[in-house]
């Protein structure tokens, strides 16, 4: 996230747009992994069901999910799993910080493939702050 | 009597009121609908028509004050751009008479492009799925109403280019005139109040995407 926003840092009036993208991605990444540990720790039971219920039809390794086996783990799709564990923990309480957080994996996907989309100082510094405001808010989760 | 031409929610409810009405006395043509009418317990359209046409119009205020808070959010929402109170009152006066020559008030409409369209119809209880779209959409709506923050708002499907069995209907929500650090101050608020009453199993799998229109949008 510290990349991130020292890539919109308000000091800079101009930014290449690349670097916007890249921005826009990195803060992503840190939103995400600080999701990951906030879950991991805190919320391993219900991860584990989320990740269960994605691999309903096909063979899974119990061990390695048991463990959080980060190897094991990118054969899921964690970008899915982590809002919709969110929702089971209490859905009233994280529905606002799920919906943000879908909202950023679509701009993500934006700035890595669709170069017809124009990305803005402006807009990138503001989604950048969201993001780490989000980050402190998963943190508290 | 005939009612065999009636078919529809709407329609069962009056053929039920009808046959009600006729083991007490015979009802004339053309009077069905003011029979049902009368029978309507909460105040509904016409109550607030008859008002409207009383020989002393009362204050738009309060009449705008005394219409049931449903039907005050319905009409925001039936035309949001009928801004004033005396617009929309008079709105809800031509539904009014609609409703009395026997029409039902079309509800608001929200267009589903065809690929959203056949997702949903092939998930598991997709009737729920369209339903809670149109009630987030609707929501959304509200909310922004309230706020008198112009937007548009339309379906489309979200696919993730890393996960290609990962989809799911996204309400696109594009607010204009809005400078961008404004919406971040209600994007919280806004997503609570349009996932109101939603429930979880349904709006986990459905994206509320808010983004600021195109900078030429957003010039105040």
């Amino acid at each position: 996230m510290d990349f991130a926003k020292r890539l919109v840092d308000p000091s800079r009036t101009y930014v290449p747009e690349e670097e916007l993208r890249t921005a826009i991605g990195r803060g992503y990444y840190s939103l995400f992994h600080e999701t990951f540990e906030a879950l991991a720790t805190r919320y391993s039971l219900q991860l584990i069901n989320q990740l269960r219920k994605q691999r309903k039809r096909s063979g899974l390794n119990p061990q390695r999910l048991n463990r959080l086996d980060r190897a094991y783990l990118r054969e899921f799709n964690l970008h899915k799993a982590f809002p919709d564990t969110l929702i089971a923990i209490d859905p009233r309480k994280y529905m606002g910080i799920v919906q943000q957080m879908k909202d950023f994996r679509t701009q993500r996907n934006k700035a890595d493939y669709d170069l017809s989309e124009k990305f803005g100082l402006k807009d990138t510094r503001m989604a950048v702050e969201d993001m780490d405001k989000l980050v402190q808010r998963i943190r508290q989760v | 009597m005939n009612t065999s031409s009636s078919s529809g929610a709407y329609d069962v409810q009056y053929s039920t009121v009808v046959s009600a009405s006729s083991e007490r006395e015979p009802v004339l043509p053309g009077t069905e609908m003011r029979e049902f009418d009368s029978l309507q317990k909460t105040e509904s359209f016409p109550d607030v028509l008859r008002k409207a046409e009383a020989p002393s119009m009362p204050n738009l205020d309060e009449l705008w004050d005394s219409a049931p808070r449903e039907m005050r959010d319905f009409l925001r929402l039936y035309r949001s751009d009928a801004g004033t109170k005396e617009e929309l009152i008079r709105l809800g006066m031509d539904m009014g008479s609609y409703r009395l020559r026997g029409f039902t008030v079309p509800p608001p409409r929200y267009i589903y492009p065809k690929d959203v369209r056949d997702f949903i119809t092939r998930q598991r209880k997709s009737s729920s799925i369209f339903q809670s779209i149109s009630q987030i959409a609707e929501q959304t709506n509200l909310f922004l109403a309230e706020k008198e923050i112009k937007a548009t708002i339309a379906f489309d499907l979200f696919s993730d280019p890393e996960y290609t069995d990962w989809k799911e209907p996204r309400i696109s929500v594009k607010i204009m005139h809005l400078d961008p650090s404004k919406i971040s101050e209600f994007r919280m608020e806004l997503y609570d109040a349009a996932f109101r009453d939603v429930r979880p199993k349904i709006a986990k799998n459905v994206i509320l995407h808010v983004e600021a229109g195109t900078p030429e949008d957003n010039l105040p």
